[in-house]
Parts: structure tokens; C-alpha cells; sequence
């Protein structure tokens, strides 16, 4: 079976820092892939480039069995393939029901638009109480959640998550990562982005080990999980229980 | 207050406000014009701001449509309602060329500019004397027409005003308040910045134009100081954060305002050299202070709309009518 996306010996970077220097990997129809990596492996940089932020100075991106190559931005959430930034980057003086209605700008999300807001707020029921709420002044576990309802809306294939732990207390993640685990009932694929290790391979079928711009491994989340390599660098030796799930 | 009072209210209003010119009394034609030339400057900038680009140089969209206007009437001897549409296009096109010049800059270096676009046009058109007579400037060949000039200010504030109103409903006003808030995440939600910024921009230039064409011919006489004046790029901001900034009746509460206040504080402290304008700035920077987010946004704090967690959300008329409580629920 074909991949859905396929990524080849990517580089990219900002002028003459290369921060990508050959990134390949794969996401298969329906699948949950996690890219993990410490500061400044180049986590954010592979997604900037595969939502089309910023473009690649080699390698290839497949997608659905076609080249993205230079595809715009706004081309490539109307393919289906939407980015959740880093940050959450909600819009602060909409509503959170107009934040959603912004999520189904494309002509591929419109149709579905009715479909999706009782996904949305069935998922996040919170995101219901409090659709006339200016974004801004929601709480940031709520703004992430606002922010993954957010690219829902736009009725996506291939879901990119930029870490959607960062900055929130180790309670909310579990409740965001069980999101994610619903999301991925759904047939849609995800790549998830994360340091929070351990969160992201519970949710995970597969997961990529990202050092220096390039893959240092890979595997089964299972297998990484128990690799030397991922317990020292981003668990720590401790044993560990379910009780330190959300703590990095 | 029902919404049906309220359109009641606002048709006979503006009914009142378009039938004005016909009274025809001098000193009421004169404030009313300024009134209608300050809230399409207003609603101009404001459309501009609410997409996230922050004008400093509006009185070159302005000044464009003095001369354009000019142009028409005196080296074509064209009647001036065409003048008036030259400046409407001139102000589309120097609009479009700008945004495409600036494509890649964003917040104070837009800004900047801007600013520098009206002053740059003000230096060239000084610089042209024999096409716009330098610093001698050009009067008008033609006869004013007063009463179609104060009918034209009164349409055309009243078309942007409509214009403002309906563009709220629209995808294309999602997509700017998206790029105000964060133009990364509005593209990755789909939204291309490009069609957006090169629409709002050239409406904006094309609106400030025409109400410059029509001061123009108003007026009489240009010269470049006249034309780009930069209290134009200043009374474009004011008017929108006095009256409430990203809102449709803000720009026009300012307008109205900002030029009453001006009159009033001449009529009563006129008198010594200065006074009325120093009472004037003073009650603007008071105004700003104490309301940050202008008339308007008085009037929401006091009906304490959008209360966070309000048991009555605001339905918006975009979100499918089919989706009820009941199907949100898991």
C-alpha cells in the first residue's frame, strides 16, 4: 500500500542555516505517525515546509501520489493536508464560533460545514458553551482545543499537530491527547509533532526520532519506546507508570 | 432595542441625510459635505486596518483623486462626474501598484510605507510643474455644480456605508479579520493573503479618491500641500478609533464627531490664536484614554453585549441554521 504522504531526503532552511538536511519519512490512509525531537531538530521547520510556509531547497513531498512541489499554502489545506501551528496562534479578537467558521474557509470544508461544527463541539463540548467568547480570553488548554477544532473544520486528510502539549498543565494534555485519539478514529491521518515523548507515542501506531535535521530512527511506537535512544533523550532512565503519562 | 426599529431608524436617517443638499442651506451643505467626505475617508481606512494594514499615508489616495479629477476637468475638458470616476480608478490602480510594491511587508514596515508613498507624491507632483503647476498649483476651468457635488458626497459616503455593512457578511471579511489576527494561521486554515490585501487595498485607495475628487472640485484649486495634506492621513485614523475601530458604525460616529467637535471648539474658543486647537487635541487624547475602543465600544460595555460565557450567543447568520443544541451533543 502506497503511502499517503511520503516525504524523501527533504532539506530546507532559513537563508544559510540549513536546518532539514534529509528528511524522509512516511504517513500511511488513516494512520498515527509522531516525529519526535528535542529544540532545534527541525520539528516546526518539517512542518512549515510541508504545509508550504516555507519551501524546501531538496528532496521530495508526495502526497496522495502527486508532488506537491510548490504548491501554495492555501492549495495544500484545500488538498486536505491542515496544519494546527505551534502555539495554538488562535485568532484572538474572533469568537470561538467564529474562529470554527474561519476553519472552514476552503471550498472542501464548506459543504461539510454543518457536519463538522457537531463533530467539533461534540468532541469539545466546552467549544459549544463557549461560542461567543472572544478566543483571547479562554484559557490556553481551551485555545488549544479551539485551535485542533479550529483545522478540523477545514475537513482535513492529513491532520499536521505542531505540539499541541506546549505550555499546558500536565491534566489538560491528557485530556487533548485523548482528542487526538478520537480524531484518529476517524480516518483521518495524523502527524503528530511533540517533545512530550511519552504522550505522543501512547497515541501513535509509528513514530520518527528527529536529531540535527536528520532521522536517527525510527519504528514502531512500541519499539521506541523501549529504544535506548528515545528513553534517554526525551524520558529519562526512570521507570515508568502510567502515573507520569503527561509529564515530560 | 428590536432590529427592526433600528433599520426604521437608519432608512429614515440616511433618507434624511441624502435629502439634506436640497434644503440648501449654506452653512448646513458645508457641514454635512465635510461630514460625507470624512466618513468615506474613515470607512476607508478602518476596511484597511481590519485586514491588518495600518495606513499612514492616506492623503495620498487622497491627493491622487484631486489630480486625477483635476486632470480630467482642465487638460481633457471632460464634465466633472467623469473627473470623479478618473479618480476612482487612478486611486484602484495606485492602490493595486502599492500593494504589489509592498507585497511582502507587514506592520510598522507597511506603515512606513505608506507614509512614504504621500509624502513621495506630494515631492513629484511639486516637481511636475508643467503638468500640475508646481507649487503655483491649478484651478478648476470648469463652473462648480454645488448642489450635484453635495449630492454626489452624500451618495457616495451613503454607498460606503452600505458597502461596509454588507462586506460584514462575507467570507471576504472573515478572511481580513483573520489576517489582522494572525496571518499565518488564516493561511494555514486556506486563506491566500494575496487576493485579500490587493481587494481591501485598492476599495480603500479607490473610496479616499473619490472623496478627494470631490474636494477638489469642491475647492477649486489644488496645490501638491493641498492635495496631500497630511491631515487627511491624520482624520482618517482618528475618525475610526474615536468611533470604534473593525466596526461598520464606528468610522461614521467619528466622522461626525471629529468634524462637529472641530467647528464647535473654533466657534467657542476661536478667539485666541491656537486655544480651539489645543482644547480640541485635548478632548481627542481624552476620548482615547478613557475609551479605548471608541464610542462604539461604550455602547457594547453599557448593553454588555458578548459577555464571556453569555447564555445568549450570537447565532451567526454564516454558520448552517441546521446545527441545534441537540446534534452537538456527543
Amino acid at each position: 500500500m502506497s503511502a499517503l504522504l511520503s516525504i524523501a531526503g527533504l532539506k530546507a532552511g532559513y537563508d544559510d542555516a540549513a536546518v532539514l538536511n534529509g528528511v524522509s519519512l512516511d504517513v500511511d490512509e488513516s494512520e498515527v505517525v509522531c516525529l519526535l525531537g528535542a529544540n532545534g531538530a527541525g520539528k516546526t521547520t518539517t512542518m512549515a515546509v510541508l504545509s508550504g510556509l516555507i519551501s524546501s531547497t531538496g528532496g521530495t513531498i508526495t502526497y496522495d501520489g502527486r508532488d506537491l512541489g510548490q504548491l501554495r499554502p492555501h492549495q495544500r489545506v484545500e488538498a486536505g493536508i491542515v496544519l494546527a501551528p505551534e502555539g495554538r496562534k488562535v485568532f484572538p479578537d474572533l469568537t470561538v464560533e467564529e474562529n470554527l467558521l474561519l476553519g472552514s474557509f476552503t471550498h472542501r470544508a464548506r459543504s461539510m460545514r454543518a457536519q463538522k461544527f457537531s463533530e467539533v463541539y461534540g468532541l469539545f463540548p466546552i467549544l459549544a458553551e463557549r461560542r461567543g467568547q472572544y478566543a483571547g480570553l479562554m484559557s490556553g488548554g481551551e485555545q488549544q482545543m479551539l485551535a485542533l477544532g479550529r483545522a478540523l473544520m477545514a475537513n482535513p486528510r492529513l491532520l499536521l499537530l505542531d505540539e499541541p502539549s506546549l505550555g499546558l498543565a500536565p491534566k489538560i494534555v491528557l485530556t487533548v491527547f485523548d482528542a487526538i485519539r478520537r480524531i484518529a478514529q476517524s480516518k483521518i491521518s495524523i502527524l503528530l509533532v511533540e517533545q512530550n515523548a511519552y504522550a505522543a507515542l501512547s497515541v501513535a501506531s509509528r513514530g520518527y526520532v528527529l536529531r540535527g535535521g536528520v532521522i536517527t530512527s525510527h519504528g514502531s511506537a512500541n519499539r521506541l519506546r523501549n529504544s535506548a535512544e528515545v528513553q534517554q533523550a526525551f524520558i529519562g532512565r526512570v521507570h515508568h507508570t502510567d502515573a507520569n503519562v503527561a509529564v515530560r | 432595542m428590536p432590529k427592526v426599529v433600528v433599520r426604521v431608524f437608519l432608512l429614515i436617517a440616511s433618507v434624511a441625510f441624502l435629502a439634506l443638499p436640497f434644503i440648501n442651506s449654506p452653512v448646513l451643505n458645508d457641514l454635512t459635505f465635510r461630514i460625507c467626505l470624512l466618513i468615506m475617508v474613515a470607512i476607508s481606512w478602518n476596511l484597511m486596518a481590519n485586514a491588518g494594514l495600518i495606513s499612514l499615508g492616506h492623503s495620498a489616495f487622497w491627493g491622487v483623486g484631486c489630480y486625477a479629477t483635476m486632470f480630467a476637468a482642465n487638460l481633457f475638458a471632460l464634465p466633472l462626474i467623469i473627473g470623479l470616476l478618473f479618480a476612482l480608478v487612478a486611486g484602484a490602480l495606485i492602490g493595486l501598484i502599492f500593494t504589489l510594491l509592498t507585497a511582502r511587508l507587514r506592520g510598522f514596515f507597511f506603515a512606513i510605507c505608506t507614509l512614504g508613498l504621500s509624502e513621495g507624491l506630494r515631492v513629484t507632483s511639486l516637481m511636475l510643474p508643467d503638468l500640475t503647476g508646481g507649487a503655483v498649483g491649478m484651478f478648476l476651468n470648469q463652473p462648480i455644480p454645488r448642489l450635484e457635488v453635495f449630492v454626489l458626497a452624500a451618495v457616495g459616503a451613503f454607498l460606503c456605508i452600505v458597502f461596509s455593512a454588507f462586506l460584514t457578511q462575507t467570507r471576504f471579511h472573515f478572511a481580513c479579520r483573520g489576517m489582522r489576527n494572525h496571518e499565518g494561521a488564516a493561511q494555514m486554515l486556506g486563506v491566500d493573503p494575496r487576493p485579500y490585501r490587493l481587494a481591501v487595498v485598492g476599495l480603500s485607495a479607490a473610496m479616499t479618491s473619490y472623496a478627494g475628487g470631490l474636494s477638489a472640485i469642491y475647492g477649486a484649486y489644488i496645490d501638491p500641500s493641498i492635495a496631500f495634506d497630511l491631515r487627511v492621513t491624520v482624520q482618517s485614523q482618528i475618525a475610526p478609533i474615536i468611533g470604534g475601530m473593525y466596526t461598520v458604525a464606528g468610522p461614521i460616529i467619528g466622522a461626525f464627531v471629529i468634524v462637529v467637535l472641530a467647528d464647535q471648539t473654533r466657534v467657542l474658543f476661536g478667539s485666541s490664536e491656537g486655544i480651539s486647537q489645543l482644547i480640541f487635541g485635548i478632548i481627542l487624547v481624552l476620548a482615547i484614554l478613557f475609551m479605548p475602543k471608541g464610542v462604539v465600544g461604550l455602547w457594547e460595555r453599557w448593553t454588555s453585549r458578548r459577555v464571556a460565557g453569555s447564555n445568549t450567543p450570537i447565532q451567526h447568520p454564516l454558520v448552517h441554521p441546521k446545527v441545534t443544541t441537540a446534534e452537538r451533543t456527543p
